[in-house]
């Protein structure tokens, strides 16, 4: 890929705004793979992007023995698929990336009356490795 | 390469000009000093028609900060005007309650997300305060002073309508709209300040009218009075006619008794007004209390050969302050004296009606009429009349009824028939 081709972050916000789920795939550390949907791929900056932790499943115990994760984003503008390559850096319980997650989840939340359901556990931070137009 | 960094710096410059002319034209409204809702419709008709905004509200917080009422929107088929969210629900209530803006999309698919992950399966939605099929919303928190003003909240059926940037062009706007509002706000608090003092001046010159009409006319007669019978006394003494003497020491003594009673209203009346009355609540014990004051009457029913019959409950009593419910009972029977022809029947009665005591006064008289029964208890429009035998009155008694009654916690009905007499009912709580 050259310079003029990569793809920034900042250029696919629609598809970071969690209309259409994401595919993330993981694999633990015997290589065991798991695929499964989450529901949005937060923008954080250039290089970073943020997943909800919620519960703790396959995929939040995997990334914890194995760090990188492939997630297939779609933009719910185009349509277009782009699968991004990410590595698990760390897990932040409070700060201004996991008040605005948490925000988002709890204003979802209170508008039908299940507020203190879902509880965010963290906002795990993954650096972006690579992005690529599927 | 070149073109495109070129296209790039044209849009960005036309972004730019585009945010300058909402600056501009969002500023010039905002300088402007017209009431609350004025300024709140002019500021979501420029973010319709420069943002494409079509579907927003402004809410304001109530005092306690507990929930947030619609007072402004647009682009709604439904007006929402008036619609309250609690702090702390929904996209509004959240923002509010953490004052941090929020940018949701792809809203009903979430909310489904989570309706099946919490095993509830079925959608629990709490009724929108706007569209009830909003795929994006965006609330900013508009905060001045530390305070929170009002949260503005658009909405639209699409995806991905607020992108990142205009979510901070209106986080840059919120400031000067937050201060802007709150301007408003004290202008409109202002406005009825001047509103409600006008009104109360009104009143305050209401009252020195009729303090002085009572002054210098209703104090006059009886002044006059006494220099006249000062004349006969001379007059008769010199003659030395002791018997007519005699026979002018009643009218001495009944003018006296009505100046008296007059005085004492004039007082209790300028105390009220000036908020001085302070009342001290006991027992009273109605037998005893209602009897002493139809004796103060007794020369007068005796003058006009009317009767007074008082039924009274044994033991019954009432927790009251003394004096005001006192002066409140006595303008009544005077005021039954003065409008029943002579020979007449006046009826007080006193009893417990479960938790409550009433008093009733019922007199044989003239009766009132309608459109004087509503200004009874005002001194506006106020015109004294005359009893049936010419006895003057200075329009002060049944307003003293009402407010010294109002003070014992009671309240005051008349129900009356010109030609049938009138019932004038004070009730009062029994404990």
């Amino acid at each position: 890929m050259t310079t003029e081709d990569k793809i920034h972050l900042e250029d696919m916000m629609p598809a970071l705004q969690g209309v259409i789920p994401t595919i993330v795939a993981t694999a633990s550390a015997d290589h065991t793979p798991n695929v499964t949907y989450i529901s949005q791929v937060y923008f954080v900056d250039a290089d970073h992007v943020a997943l909800s932790y919620q519960f703790f499943n396959k995929t939040i115990r995997n990334v914890r023995e194995n760090p990188m994760l492939t997630a297939i984003v779609t933009c719910p503008v185009h349509y277009d698929l782009y699968r991004f390559i990410l590595r698990y850096e760390e897990s932040q319980t409070d700060g201004e990336i996991f008040d605005a997650m948490e925000i988002q989840l709890e204003a979802l939340a209170t508008a039908q009356n299940k507020e203190g359901i879902f509880k965010l556990k963290a906002a795990d931070i993954y650096e972006v490795v690579s992005i690529e137009k599927i | 390469m070149e073109t495109a960094a070129l296209h790039k710096l044209t849009t960005q410059l036309e972004c730019s000009q585009r945010k300058m002319d909402i600056i501009t034209k969002v500023s010039f409204e905002l300088s402007k000093l017209v009431s609350l809702p004025q300024k709140l419709h002019t500021i979501l008709d420029i973010l319709n028609d420069q943002f494409s905004l079509q579907n927003s509200m402004i809410l304001v917080p109530d005092g306690e900060q507990r929930q947030l009422t619609v007072v402004a929107s647009h682009g709604y088929d439904e007006d929402p005007k008036d619609k309250v969210v609690p702090f702390g629900q929904g996209i509004v209530g959240l923002s509010a309650a953490r004052r941090k803006h929020i940018n949701l999309t792809g809203i009903r698919r979430k909310q489904h997300y989570m309706a099946a992950v919490s095993h509830e399966g079925e959608l629990n939605f709490l009724k929108p305060l706007g569209l009830p099929d909003a795929e994006s919303q965006v609330a900013i928190p508009l905060v001045a002073n530390d305070a929170l003003v009002a949260v503005l909240m658009a909405e639209s059926r699409s995806f991905c309508v607020f992108t990142r940037d205009d979510e901070n062009f209106l986080i840059t706007l919120a400031q000067p709209l937050a201060v802007s509002i709150q301007n408003s706000m004290l202008y409109d608090s202002m406005e009825e300040k001047i509103r409600e003092r006008t009104a109360e001046l009104q009143r305050l010159s209401e009252t020195k009218d009729k303090f002085f009409s009572i002054i210098s006319h209703d104090l006059r007669g009886p002044v006059t009075s006494f220099q006249s019978l000062a004349r006969l006394f001379s007059h008769y003494h010199k003659l030395g006619q002791t018997d007519k003497i005699d026979s002018l020491c009643d009218k001495v003594d009944q003018s006296a008794d009505n100046l008296n009673h007059l005085l004492e209203n004039l007082l209790d009346w300028s105390l009220s007004q000036t908020n001085g009355i302070q009342c001290v609540f006991e027992t009273i014990t109605l037998p005893g209390f209602l009897k002493q004051i139809v004796a103060l009457y007794q020369d007068s029913l005796l003058a006009k050969e009317i009767t007074l019959n008082l039924s009274v409950e044994d033991d019954l009593t009432l927790q009251a302050d003394h004096h005001t419910l006192a002066t409140a009972i006595r303008n009544l029977v005077s005021n039954a004296i003065k409008f029943t022809p002579r020979g007449g029947v006046i009826t007080m009665v006193a009893a417990r009606h479960e938790q409550l005591v009433t008093l009733s006064i019922r007199d044989s008289g003239v009766g009132i009429d309608k459109q004087k029964r509503d200004a009874l208890f005002s001194l506006r429009g106020q015109r004294t009349t005359c009893g049936t035998e010419r006895e003057k009155g200075t329009g002060l008694g049944l307003i003293l009824v009402k407010e010294f009654t109002e003070l014992n916690h009671g309240r005051v009905a008349i129900e009356s028939e010109q030609g049938h007499g009138t019932t004038f009912t004070l009730t009062f709580p029994g404990k």
